[in-house]
Order: C-alpha cells, then structure tokens, then sequence
C-alpha cells in the first residue's frame, strides 16, 4: 500500500544528518557506528522542538506493512514528499480544475469585454500573433500592439476596472480552498486509505477549519513581521538612506529589506506547514501552539526543514521558467496557438499543487516519526 | 545736430548726416566753409533743405509699425550684458552675487521703470504664489519648509550712484497676491530711452532651497537656477495706433517656467577648493584661478546670445568630457534624407563641433556610454533639421538623488538630466530625458518663447522633436513590470500589489479610523527607543493600524511566476505612448491661448504643453508630409533665432511651407484649418467605421423582395440610384464620434484580394484616392463633414473590412478600438490569447494564496 516511509528523528545525537566527521584516534564514541542506519530502539529520542523529551518508543506493534529503515535528512523527507504527490494525482487534477474554475470568475468577464473591443478589428490576426501580408503591408507586427491595448483598456473603464477588485475576492476563496487542499493532502498522508478524490475533499473537509487557524496565526505573523521589516527597520533607516551621499545606500538597503522579508516569509510558511502537520497527523488543536512549536524546530533543524522546502519547491519553481522558454516557440495565431499555451499553463500550475502536495507529504513524514503514520 | 543713438529704421527726428550720407561724405560738409562763400551755394543749399525735408517726412510716411520681428536679428538679441562676481558658501546655502547688468532698450518707447524676476522668493515661505498654486509639491517632490529659499537684492543702483533698493515694490501683476515676491519693479530716476543702455549695480544674496523645483542643494551638490535678479522682457505693444511699452514680467506659478531677453553673461565663480574641477556652468570656462591660502577656486565662463545662467557643483561629480562628432557616426542616409526633404545641398548640412561634458553620479557611472550616445544622438539630428547647434559647449548633469528634483531641466548649454541606479537595458531611461532637455537649447534656447504665455511653444515642439530623435535612433521600448530591483519586460493583465492593497480597495467602506488615525505606539516604547539610540537610528513613535507594507519584488516575483505570465506587449514608440497620454485626459483647454497657470489644473496644462502639441504637429506632418513639416519648423528656426516669436509666426512659417511644398501631394492650403481645429479647440479627433452591411439581390425573377444581411449599421436599402438592380452592393458606415474635423484616409478591403483607398474630407465628400471612382454616398454630404457619413460601392466582391486612418496618420486620434470592422470575423482573436495569459497568472495567484 502507498504510504509514506517513516524517518526517524534525531539521527546520530541529535545531528543534522550531515556525514560525520571522523572520530579521532581512540576508543569510539557512544552511540550507533555512523555507516550504520539507525532504528528507533538503537538511538534515544529527543526532540529539542517538542516541550518534554521522550525516552525511545517500543517497535509499533503489527504494522500493516513493515517500516522499512529510512535514513534521516532532508533528501529522505523530500523523495517521500514527491513519493506522496505522485500517488495524489487524482486529487491534484482535482484540485487543478478547482484553481480553473476560481481564475475563471475574472478571465470570463474580461474575455467577454475585451473579445468586444478586439476580435473584430480589421487586424484582429496580427494581434492574436499571426499578422497577414496585409497587415504587414500597414506596419502591424505579430503580437498585441501597445497603443491599442491601451486604448482596450481606458475605453473598458469599469469592465476592467473592476477586475482587480473581483480578483481579491477570488484569492480569498483560493486561500479558504487552500485549507481545504491542505487537509486534504495531508490525511491522505496519514490515514490509510486509497488516494482518492472522494477521501481528498472528505478528510479536506475533516480539516479544514484547524488548516483555516494555521493559515489565520500565518498571517498575522506575516503582517507582524513586515511591519518590523519595513516600519520597524526601514522606517528607522529611511532618513539615514536618503541622507547617504550614494543613491545605491537606499537601493540596497531596500533589497536587504526584501530579502529579509523573503527569507522570513519562507520560515513562516515551513512553520505553517509544519503546524499543519502537527494538527493532522499529531492530534493536536492549538494552531498557535503548534505554529510556535514549529519555529522552534526550524531553529533547531533549519537544513532538515528549509531544506525540504527548498529542495521540493525550488525545482518547481526552476521548471516554470523552462516552461515559459518553451510558451515562446509555441505556434501562434489560430486555435493552436491558445490552446497550447493553456495546456502549458495548466501543466505549471500541477507542478506547483504537485510541489506543494510533496511538501506537506514530507513534513507529515518529518513530523510523524511513529504515530498514526501511513506507509 | 544733436545725434541721437537710435537702431537703422526707427523712428528719429533728429538728422544724423554720417548715417544719411556715410562718414566721408558727412567729413565734407564738416569742413565745407559757410554757405554762401562757395559758387553754387545756392543751388547746395537748396540741396540740403530738400534732403532735410526728406529726412524729416519720410520715416513718417514709412509704416513704423512692424508686423513681426526682423529674421536672425530678433528684437531680444543682446538686450543684456551681465557681468557676475559670485560665491557660494555650500555649508549655508548661499550665494553672494554682485554684478553689472547693462540693458538695452530694445524697443521703440522709453522705459520709465524696471522691472526684475526674483523667482527663488518662491520658495521663501508657503505664502508664495508658487507655494499656494502647487501644494508645496513639484514632480513628486515635497517643499521642506525648513529649509527654504529666497533672493534679498540689497543693492540696486544706476549708473548715477543713485540706489534704487529699498524705492521699489514687489508686484503682483497676475493673481494679486500680496504675499508673492517674486517680481520687484522700480520707477526709473530716468526713462531709458528707445535704443539706450542703463547700467545697474546691483548686490544681492540668494538662499538656495533643499532641491526643490529645480533648484537647490542635496548634500554637497547644488545646483543653483534662478540664483540672479533677472530683467523681465520689455515689450512694444501697440494700443490705439500708437506703440506702448509694456514689462512681460509674471510671477512665478506652479506650472510657468520663465522668460528672458538675450544678452551675453561674463560670471565669475569661487567655490571651496572641494569642488575644483567639478563645476558646471553656462557657457564656456575661459579662466580659472586658485586661491590655496582662502582654499578657493574661481571659474570664469563667458556666455554670448543666451537668455538665462545656471551652474551646479557637487564634490562627487564624476567628469567625463568628449568631443562632438569624434565618437559619433550619423548614417550618410539619414543626411542625404534630410537634406532632400528640405530641399538643401547635404554639403549644407553639417554636424557641429561641441566640447561635450558628462557630470555623472558615482553611481552611475556605468551608464556613461549610454549618456554620450543620448546627447550625440540628439545633437547630430536636431542639427541636421533644425540647423546646426551653434554653442560651443555642453554641459550634461548628473543630480544627486538627494536633489533629484532639479533634473530633467534645461538651461543654455547645460541641461540636467537624471537616471537611476538600476536601468533597464531596453528603453528609454535615460535616454529621453536627456533627448527631451538637449531639445530645449532649439526650442527655448535659440527660439526664446515665452514660458509664461506660450508654455506649448518650447514644450510641446520640442516634445515633438524628442520623439523623432528616439525613434530615429533607438528601438520601440516594451512595457517594463519591476520586480523589486529586477526588470522583466511585459505587464500586468491586472494591477495587482499584494492582498493588503487590494484589500483597501476591495473594502473601500473601511473606516478611516481604521486605515489613518489609531496608531500603535512603537518608537514611544521604552525598549525601542533605547535600541533605537544604542544603534543610532530613529525608529517611529507609532505605527497605523492597517500597514502600508509595500509589495516586494521577491515576493511578488513568487507570487506571480511573471516570466511565464506577463502579457507580451509589443514595444511602444514615443509617439504612439504620446497619442494615449492625451487620450487618457478629458480635453478642456485649448493648447494655445492659456497662460500656463491658467489651465484647469497641472495635469491639464502637462497634457497640453507637451504631448497634445506634440501628438498635433504630428497630425500635421502627416497630412501634408514630413518635409512639409520640417521644412516649416527649419525655416521658424533660422528665421526666429535669437527672438522672441508668438504662436502665429510659427503657423505662419507652417502654412506657408505647406503651399510652398515641392511635392504637389502634399501641397495644400488647408494647413490654417488644420491647425485652427488642433490647437485652438477642444475637440476630440475620433474617427471609426461603425457597420458593414452588404446587399444582395434576391435569385428569383421579377420580385421586388430584396434581401441584406448587415454587420452593425442598418440593412441596405433597394438600389435607386441607377446602379443595375442585379449587382450586389456592399456599404460602410463611417463615424466621427469626436468634435473635432479633419481628413481622414478610409481603406476598404474586398473579398477577392482588391482594396479601395479614399479619404473623408472636410466638405463631408469621400474622394477616391487610389485613382479609381469616388464611391456612391446615398445621403449627399452638406458642405462640411458629418458625424456620420455611408458609402456604397455596387460590385459582386463583397466588403471584407473597412478602416480608418489606416497608416495612423491621425497622431492624435483618441481611439484606436474604434477604427475599423471585419464584416465576418474568424477565428479566435487577441481576445483569447491575452485571456489565457490572464488565466495562467490568476491561477500563479490563486495557487500562492492557496498556499498560505
């Protein structure tokens, strides 16, 4: 049965799970020889995240499938992560066709006003991007032309200026899916089970509203955080760059700030994730507890969690860009050339859901070292 | 004879025999012996009287009142000669000036005052007419009040010793506001007669303000513009037939630049020894001079023909000089071009030699060769059409971002550009800004018009000549979406910063409270504030509830995946990014005939000074030609040099190289019309086709029952015009949707590969262009252009489309959307494209936010 290979904590004393430096001359250190793969009886837990520490816990009793060993470290959560949302692609097309129909709300309004405007324009050819010899002969090159797109958009007043604000309802209700999608990819980590839609949007539901509290600590913390960034740090420095003799002062204290931001977004989200874990596969009720929980285990252990992340989110990110090298040699004009585009685009937003299912796959295996762990 | 110093032509009574007769001649009759002891005295003397009664009748039966100023020699050529011993003092921001001012009444009526702009009083305090008509805001910048400006003259005197200073009044000859001061007038213990100089003393000291309006200082740099007491322009006017003479000397608004006469500046600077060699100023630097004891440095510059000085300094300039043309190519194709459009020998046209000096920012040095090529290229082209460039030095600065808000100015041979530290590489950044102010030594420079009155002159034309300097040298430039410090060239389907700002206005019924008034005590905190000293930063006392945190780059960059979402625009040229700038703003001022200060509001006065005017002269060239038109502003140019024209010179200069042209297509006697619709009303030029319809006769025989079937526009009636009852009929229904009339090109495309092209004109007639017939107009025009006018043509190919303005000849017609039908669209089109990659970056965000 699918599942997800249990990782044990800890590693050798508590380690990172890098290799170890050899030991010198003499008799040999405590604990398991490092070519050695640890098990859960040989090694003393503890967790330096968790509030008490936990002498080592007995072999699981009549496992439905035995636990193979599985060595510790980010690779090993990754590899079960992506191992996860390979098996979730039911529920992944699912919830691609969700995110379709949530975008659609502000593209149907905006194709229907601005198909008005331009499909029946004399070079309605050359601006889909396959101009005729006519449209040449006029100077009218393949693509949509600058100054008629804008006079598209002032001359659609409120019919486009209105999409914005329609799209932030819309990114509320994609948050709100979010939790849903959370929960879901999470218990089907957990419970056993096959990985259905029918059981993705059940145990979603079962979840939700802990992911909902999860997502609502997230944000406040995130807030938190950019003010201290920005209204904290960049208010206190603003008059010391704008004094400075050089314009690159300012620049580059602006990109530290965004830099920072960034990185600290990352933490709060992996802490997030964490805690969603620790709601689902733990037990536990208290978001805030758990968010804070869990920034604490990424102090502790921040390559065996950012690292997760990074190695599971990175590549993701790294196939969009060869995805958009390949939107520019796809055909234009035509039915062809759409229709390829939203095939690619679809594939990019799998690839991000897929990336973000392998994600919570892992922190469920990173935070479930012997509970209710499926495998 | 009492000889009076009076200019050729002017109005004397007085007999001058050197000038009636030449000076050998005038030598003989001074040493003639007395009348009457020579033979043939008599017949001499009666000689004499007749040319005596000559001289004094004639000038009066001449017409003495000139209708426009001479060619070349304009009536503001060296009016002035000032000569400046200056000093800045850059720890207080001052400058102690004194100087000679010598001013020739240029005009034929005394001056019994003088009247002088003290424009840095603008900035004294926030009564100012300046102050008041801004809000205490320029291009972005804020007034800092604590650090203001002001000019003091503590010493005005004439050639007599007599001070004048504390005899004048500040005057507020626009808005009568008594707390402006920024024009000083004095009577005059003596008329300056017609012709004569007066020579002033004066003293005075000027505060330069933190960078504001274009002048000021941001750290050590300063660029100090409007430093001076500088004469107004006295003008001759004529009023009730008799000539008066009137100062043009207007207070300093928000939206005025300035005015002035020509003349020539001798100005001496000295500096702290921190800033040798990093001083730029007006004119040529013709000595310099070093004092080590008092640590400082003097410059010396001479300008001649110039009508204003500035000059700037900072300790951190980095010098880059270089010799125009030696780096720079003009292609031999754009000289032969040229010169065939203007109808000139290309031997005639030649680029001028320049001392060109960069004065970069540190940090911005890497952008030199970008600098150099904007300035070269704008140089070479703006000598080629409008005649060479005849200074022998420019200045280009660099402002320090402290003091951002003097860039983006021009002054006579130097010119304040700007860039920032991240450029992208494809665009016009820096380029344009300093096309558009090297722009202004043509128009402004050499062609001194007046800012107050006709703001559009220099702007608008000189808007226009940037725009064929760019796309002349430089590519079309993509939109650009920054991402934090990175580029990326596309844009946004949405305008979409982040849920925090969309929130605000997804809530728009948040109370204010929420958004403005409760703050959070932070900087007020103990532990903050004893962080805050021990690190030497100064964080706030209180924070608002709602945060305004800005949209990082880096996140919006995750958030988005803009790589594969961006729409990919196509890039835009200046005159097409022109054309909807004005489409964009309702037109309630006409362009010429408003003061700048007079215009609804800024926005009103930028769209029409700049792009309007610009986006027009376009219009113009392209119904009666490019060397129609750069023909006509070649030929104000040279004729208005060294002057100070009114708007009916140049349309004067237009109109008349459009009936002059040498192409006979392009000549034409409209060009009055044509200028009369685009400069003087407010009419909107909108042209469109608002229907197709087709018109088929029914199969069977004898019936009377016609069938149509329509695209838009009304089912076509039953031919009754004489046109064989068989023959199917195709018609087009073209609309003006704007107020504003003018010829307008229409292109009809058929079904089997044929196109038609005509043109709508003002008589309301569609006349055939192409050389075939001119198609049926069901209903006859009415003299003048409709709003609305069917032509048919009765063919079996049926119409495929129709258009207006097919080559865009109307630069500023305001909408594009409108021009034209396919009677049968096929296919998806744009639409479809653009909404899939709208769909792709809605789902990036959904999917982010998803995530969360």
């Amino acid at each position: 049965m699918a599942g997800l290979e249990a990782a044990s904590e800890g590693g050798a004393g508590g380690s990172e799970g890098d290799a170890a430096a050899l030991p010198p001359p003499g008799p040999p250190p405590p604990g398991p020889p490092p070519s050695r793969l640890p098990s859960a009886e040989d090694v003393p837990f503890f967790d330096p995240g968790m509030d008490t520490p936990l002498t080592a816990l007995p072999a699981p009793t009549a496992p439905e499938v035995s636990l193979p060993p599985t060595p510790p470290g980010s690779l090993a959560f990754a590899r079960a992560g992506m191992r996860h949302a390979l098996r979730c692609m039911r529920p992944l097309v699912a919830v691609l066709i969700v995110q379709l129909l949530l975008a659609l709300t502000v593209v149907l309004p905006f194709h229907a006003a601005v198909a008005n405007k331009l499909d029946a324009h004399p070079h309605a050819a050359a601006l889909a991007g396959a101009p005729t010899a006519a449209d040449r002969a006029l100077g009218w090159e393949a693509g949509m032309d600058a100054g008629l797109w804008r006079d598209t958009k002032r001359e659609l007043g409120t019919s486009y200026d209105g999409l914005p604000v329609q799209l932030v309802w819309t990114l509320l209700l994609a948050w709100l899916f979010g939790a849903v999608a959370a929960a879901g990819f999470l218990g089907l980590a957990v419970e056993p089970g096959p990985c259905s839609t029918t059981r993705f949007f059940a145990l979603g539901g079962k979840g939700f509203f802990r992911m909902l509290r999860v997502g609502l600590v997230f944000a406040c913390a995130f807030v938190l955080v950019g003010r201290l960034v920005y209204e904290g740090w960049g208010a206190a420095l603003a008059d010391r760059e704008a004094a400075a003799a050089s314009e690159s002062t300012k620049w580059w204290g602006e990109r530290a700030r965004e830099v920072t931001l960034f990185v600290l977004f990352l933490v709060l989200r992996v802490a997030a994730d964490l805690a969603r874990a620790d709601l689902i596969a733990g037990g536990r009720r208290s978001a805030l507890l758990a968010f804070l929980r869990r920034l604490g285990t990424l102090v502790a252990r921040p390559l065996t969690t950012l690292g997760v992340a990074v190695l599971l989110g990175a590549p993701a990110f790294g196939a969009l860009w060869l995805l958009s090298r390949l939107a520019t040699v796809l055909p234009q004009g035509g039915w062809q050339g759409p229709l390829a585009l939203f095939l690619l685009l679809q594939v990019a937003v799998l690839l991000r859901w897929a990336s973000r299912a392998a994600l919570l796959g892992a922190f469920a295996a990173r935070v479930l070292p012997g509970a209710r762990t499926r495998v | 004879m009492k000889l009076l110093r009076t200019e050729p032509g002017s109005e004397s009574r007085s007999f001058d025999p050197a000038r009636a007769l030449g000076s050998r001649q005038a030598q003989a009759v001074r040493d003639r012996k007395p009348l009457g002891s020579q033979p043939g005295s008599v017949f001499l003397l009666a000689l004499w009287l007749l040319l005596g009664v000559l001289a004094w009748t004639l000038p009066g039966l001449l017409p003495s009142v000139e209708a426009e100023p001479p060619a070349g020699e304009g009536v503001g050529a060296r009016t002035i000669a000032y000569e400046i011993q200056a000093s800045l003092d850059p720890v207080t921001h001052t400058v102690r000036g004194r100087g000679t001012l010598r001013w020739r009444n240029p005009t034929q009526v005394s001056a019994p005052d003088f009247h002088l702009h003290l424009y840095l009083n603008a900035f004294r305090d926030e009564h100012s007419t300046f102050l008041r008509e801004s809000l205490g805001a320029h291009r972005g910048a804020k007034f800092d009040s604590a650090h203001p400006g002001s000019i003091d003259v503590t010493s005005f005197r004439t050639a007599g010793g007599q001070e004048l200073a504390g005899k004048g009044a500040f005057s507020a000859c626009d808005d009568a506001n008594p707390d402006d001061r920024t024009v000083w007038s004095v009577a005059l213990p003596e008329a300056i007669a017609p012709g004569a100089e007066a020579v002033f003393q004066l003293e005075w000291t000027s505060l330069l303000p933190k960078a504001f309006a274009r002048t000021g200082f941001g750290g050590d740099y300063h660029m100090v513009a409007q430093w001076f007491p500088k004469p107004g322009v006295f003008e001759q006017l004529v009023e009730d037939g008799a000539f008066v003479g009137r100062w043009n000397c207007h207070q300093f608004h928000g939206t005025s630049e300035f005015f002035a006469d020509y003349g020539s500046y001798d100005v001496s600077l000295t500096l702290p020894k921190a800033y040798e060699n990093r001083v730029g100023a007006t004119g040529q630097r013709v000595a310099a001079h070093t004092d080590d004891a008092a640590g400082t440095v003097t410059y010396r510059y001479q300008a001649h023909d110039v009508h204003d000085f500035a000059w700037v300094c900072d300790t951190d300039f980095v010098v880059v000089p270089f010799k125009f043309p030696e780096r720079y190519e003009l292609p031999e194709a754009e000289r032969t071009r040229v010169a065939a459009l203007l109808g000139r020998p290309v031997e005639g046209l030649h680029l001028p030699r320049v001392e060109v000096t960069l004065l970069l920012q540190p940090e911005h040095a890497d952008q030199e060769e970008r600098h150099a090529r904007a300035v070269s290229h704008a140089l070479a082209y703006m000598s080629l059409w409008f005649g060479a460039y005849p200074y022998p030095t420019l200045t280009v600065v660099d402002p320090d971002h402290r003091a951002s808000d003097t860039g983006g100015m021009e002054y006579p041979t130097l010119i304040t550009a700007g860039t920032d530290f991240v450029v992208p590489e494809r665009g016009w950044d820096p380029e344009f800004v300093i096309v558009h102010e090297f722009g202004h030594q043509f128009f402004y420079g050499l062609v001194g018009t007046n800012e107050f009155e006709h703001a559009w002159m220099d702007e608008g034309l000189n808007t226009f000549a940037t725009a064929k300097v760019l796309q002349a040298a430089y590519p079309p430039a993509p939109p650009v979406t920054w991402y934090g410090a990175w580029p990326l060239y596309g844009e946004k389907p949405l305008p979409f910063t982040g849920m925090l700002a969309g929130l605000r206005s997804a809530l728009p019924f948040l109370p204010e409270a929420l958004t403005k008034e409760l703050r959070i005590p932070f900087g007020k905190l103990g532990v903050v504030r004893t962080a805050g000293e021990a690190l030497g930063l100064q964080p706030p006392d209180d924070l608002p509830l709602l945060p305004e945190t800005p949209d990082t780059g880096v996140l919006a960059f995750l958030r988005e995946a803009p790589f594969l979402t961006l729409l990919p625009i196509l890039p835009i040229t200046v005159a097409e990014s022109e054309r909807t700038s004005v489409a964009r703003r309702p037109l309630v001022d006409t362009i010429v005939g408003v003061k700048a200060w007079e215009y609804m509001d800024s926005r009103s006065y930028g769209v029409n000074s700049y792009a309007r005017t610009a986006a027009s002269l376009r219009t113009l060239e392209g119904l009666a030609g490019e060397g129609t038109l750069l023909r006509g502003l070649n030929a104000y140019v040279e004729r208005y040099r060294y002057g100070h024209p009114e708007p009916e010179q140049l349309f004067a200069a237009l109109s008349q190289a459009a009936q002059d042209s040498p192409d006979t297509r392009s000549r034409t006697r409209d060009m009055g019309s044509w200028i009369e619709t685009l400069f003087r009303t407010t009419g909107a030029v909108d042209y469109g086709v608002a229907g197709i319809s087709i018109w088929e006769p029914s199969e069977k025989e004898g019936s009377d029952a016609e069938h149509g079937a329509t695209s838009g526009g009304k089912p076509g009636a039953a031919p009754t015009d004489g046109v064989a009852a068989r023959v199917p009929e195709s018609s087009v229904l073209l609309r003006r949707h704007g107020e504003a009339q003018l010829p307008v090109e229409v292109l009809v495309r058929f079904d089997d590969g044929s196109e038609r092209r005509l043109r709508w004109e003002l008589d309301g007639r569609v006349l055939a262009t192409d050389g075939g017939l001119p198609p049926l107009q069901p209903v006859a025009p009415a003299g003048q252009q409709g709003r609305w006018t069917r032509i048919r043509f009765a063919s079996p190919a049926k119409i495929l489309s129709a258009e207006t303005d097919p080559r865009h000849l109307l630069a500023v017609e305001r909408d594009r959307t409108n021009d034209g039908l396919v009677r049968e669209p096929k296919g998806p089109g744009a639409a479809l494209s653009l909404s899939v990659r709208l769909l792709g970056w809605v789902q990036q965000l959904t999917s982010f936010y998803g995530g969360l």
